[in-house]
């Protein structure tokens, strides 16, 4: 009898125990598995990272983001309206240690801790670059939402191999990551500077396109608009091959030569390169100034603009490029402080007739030494040859 | 595992206690019985419409009658459940693949009145989970089909498998409702059960839903009778 009450109380504590750890959440600072970019090698490999701002694992909720599975959403330019059929909720994340790393047990979990990681490290590199925390609010990242789009022809498009930054209302504003479907490579939410472009197009709007702080787009010129639109794209394309070193950062998830999108009356490769020489043309600037805002591809003008600025940190990197030609982490942390720096700048003195040689302008007052506006200077007199002369600072 | 070990040890020394069946009382370690289990288990985790299908589960548990008292007795069972809803899933360079297999550990009230057998349990539920994650580069080839340039992947994704196993603890509770039929069959009271159960597992913020159908058989109420 004495022993069959001693186990019992053993039976008990071990129940105890074991239900106490399937409740307890993890915060903090953890370990996880996941693919990383290694710049040595210019590939990811599952890599033992570390995740630092989650207030709750098993939700993948934290101060960079909170993630939201199963909502559903219907946006209708029929009827110009937005309609959340789902809301969705937290998300699940499921993983098991392995020598104090975790694990990530599912696809999705996998996929899941990549984008709060990757959104993670964009939130912590604009830190380090003079972003106040509070500058943007607390958004929710949408996993895998089910998007129908009602075309305003009618048309209705599932949305698929594709992630963005969407802000209609304040409801819906944050970051959305959809299924894979063409796309067999690396998945977006896994891609490192994928996530660091979707991060920099929030940041890109608190700093000017926040009506509080200078003209509401709609106010804008058709040129006006399509240069700054063009702009926000440069600008993450930027922000994201500074912070990885990685100049066709979407190569790993979107194949070259088999994706291709029409862009104005181009055909372009999905794929950008900021390494690639963009001179700015006849074409691109008409495409600006005559397409209307609704019907304007940005991607030339924003490939031509991160081409530029790859250019400078090249044209300034003291320590010298790295493996491949990357300019060093140095360069690029300046030429990503210079531009945070200038789209500070632009956000208070956005004119409804923007152009991109007000940026170029903005860009050269704040870059640190005459010798380095004079490299730009010299890219610009080379590439940006149309408009040189109404740059100023040149 | 050495936890299984001690129960098993116990449940073989443990000797049944007769008890005359028109004199209800209390005894302690008196029953233990056996129970093959089949069924379907359901994740939930909240991710998208294209969530991860139904499994079937199947495993023995070992149930042990601790305490009885008329048509009351608290419960122990251990139990062992093969999942059989290895997941898999990726892109053509990286996917994971997951197999699981459960052990539960739950204390729990029965009432045992004529043909009828209902019981509630409470415990944990620990999850071995074993992760394949491949990453790697695949073959392929374009091919134009009507017109379209589409991708075409070798069958060998030429990757890299990292396989990790481990423990994943959740809180687990149930419900079961069955008919005791072994007097009805056999003429032996209480030696045969056959139960539909359910579970509910919480691991992290993961919800799993379990229905089963269970036969049991109590060997030690052979000499019930006697």
């Amino acid at each position: 009898m004495v022993v069959v009450i001693k186990i019992s109380f053993s039976w008990a504590a071990v129940l105890a125990v074991m239900i106490a750890l399937a409740g307890c959440r993890q915060e903090g600072e953890v370990s996880v598995r996941l693919p990383a970019y290694d710049p040595l090698a210019d590939d990811y490999k599952l890599t033992d990272v570390e995740i630092t701002t989650l207030d709750d694992l098993d939700r993948l909720d934290g101060q960079t983001t909170t993630l939201v599975g199963g909502a559903q959403i219907v946006l209708d330019y029929q009827k110009n309206e937005i309609d959340w059929k789902e809301a969705g909720a937290y998300v699940a994340f499921g993983g098991i240690k392995s020598d104090g790393v975790l694990i990530p047990e599912d696809f999705d979990s996998l996929a899941m801790a990549s984008a709060y990681y990757g959104l993670e490290l964009s939130m912590l590199f604009f830190e380090d670059i003079g972003m106040p925390r509070d500058l943007l609010v607390h958004m929710e990242t949408y996993y895998w939402p089910d998007l129908k789009i009602i075309e305003a022809d009618g048309e209705e498009i599932d949305m698929r191999d594709n992630a963005f930054y969407m802000y209609i209302a304040q409801n819906d504003r944050g970051f959305y990551i959809f299924p894979y479907e063409d796309f067999q490579w690396l998945p977006l939410s896994m891609n490192a500077g994928v996530m660091t472009h979707e991060y920099t197009h929030a940041v890109f709007d608190a700093l000017v396109h926040d009506p509080n702080r200078g003209v509401a787009l709609a106010a804008m010129t058709i040129s006006g608009a399509n240069f700054l639109y063009g702009l926000n794209e440069g600008c993450a394309d930027s922000m994201a091959v500074a912070r990885t070193g990685d100049p066709d950062y979407m190569e790993h998830s979107i194949e070259k030569e088999v994706y291709v999108v029409q862009c104005n009356t181009a055909i372009r490769e999905i794929v950008r390169d900021a390494s690639e020489e963009w001179y700015y043309s006849p074409a691109i600037d008409s495409a600006a100034r005559l397409q209307p805002a609704a019907d304007f591809c940005p991607y030339d003008v924003g490939a031509f603009f991160a081409s530029l600025l790859y250019s400078l940190a090249r044209d300034i990197d003291d320590a010298g490029p790295g493996p491949d030609d990357i300019p060093s982490v140095e360069a690029r942390l300046e030429v990503a402080t210079t531009l945070f720096g200038a789209l500070d700048d632009l956000g208070l003195s956005l004119k409804t007739d923007f152009e991109l040689y007000d940026m170029f302008s903005l860009l050269i007052a704040r870059l640190s030494t005459q010798a380095k506006k004079d490299a730009f200077c010299a890219l610009l007199e080379s590439r940006y040859a149309m408009h040189y002369d109404l740059v100023e600072g040149c | 595992m050495r936890i299984f070990l001690i129960v098993s040890f116990l449940c073989l020394v443990s000797a049944p206690v007769y008890a005359q069946e028109s004199t209800p009382q209390t005894r302690w370690f008196s029953d233990f019985g056996l129970a093959f289990r089949s069924g379907a288990s359901f994740q939930s985790i909240a991710v998208s419409d294209d969530s991860y299908p139904a499994g079937y589960l199947l495993g023995p548990e070992l149930l042990l009658s601790v305490f009885s008292h008329g048509i009351h007795r608290a419960v122990l069972d251990v139990g062992y459940l093969y999942m059989g809803n290895t997941l898999e899933k990726g892109t053509s360079q990286i996917g994971v693949k997951t197999g699981y297999q459960r052990f539960d550990l739950a204390a729990g009230y029965e009432i045992q009145w004529r043909l009828l057998v209902a019981g509630v349990r409470v415990g944990t539920a620990l999850t071995l989970v074993k992760v394949a994650t491949s990453y790697g580069d695949p073959s392929w080839e374009v091919v134009d089909v009507d017109g379209e340039k589409q991708l075409v992947f070798a069958s060998d994704p030429n990757a890299q498998v990292e396989e990790n196993l481990g423990l994943s603890p959740g809180f687990l509770a149930g419900l079961g409702v069955g008919l005791a039929l072994g007097k009805y069959i056999f003429g032996i009271p209480d030696l045969l059960e056959i139960r539909a159960q359910s579970d509910y597992v919480r691991r992290g913020a993961r919800n799993e839903f379990t229905v089963w159908g269970m036969i049991a058989v109590w060997p030690t109420r052979l000499k019930k009778g006697n």
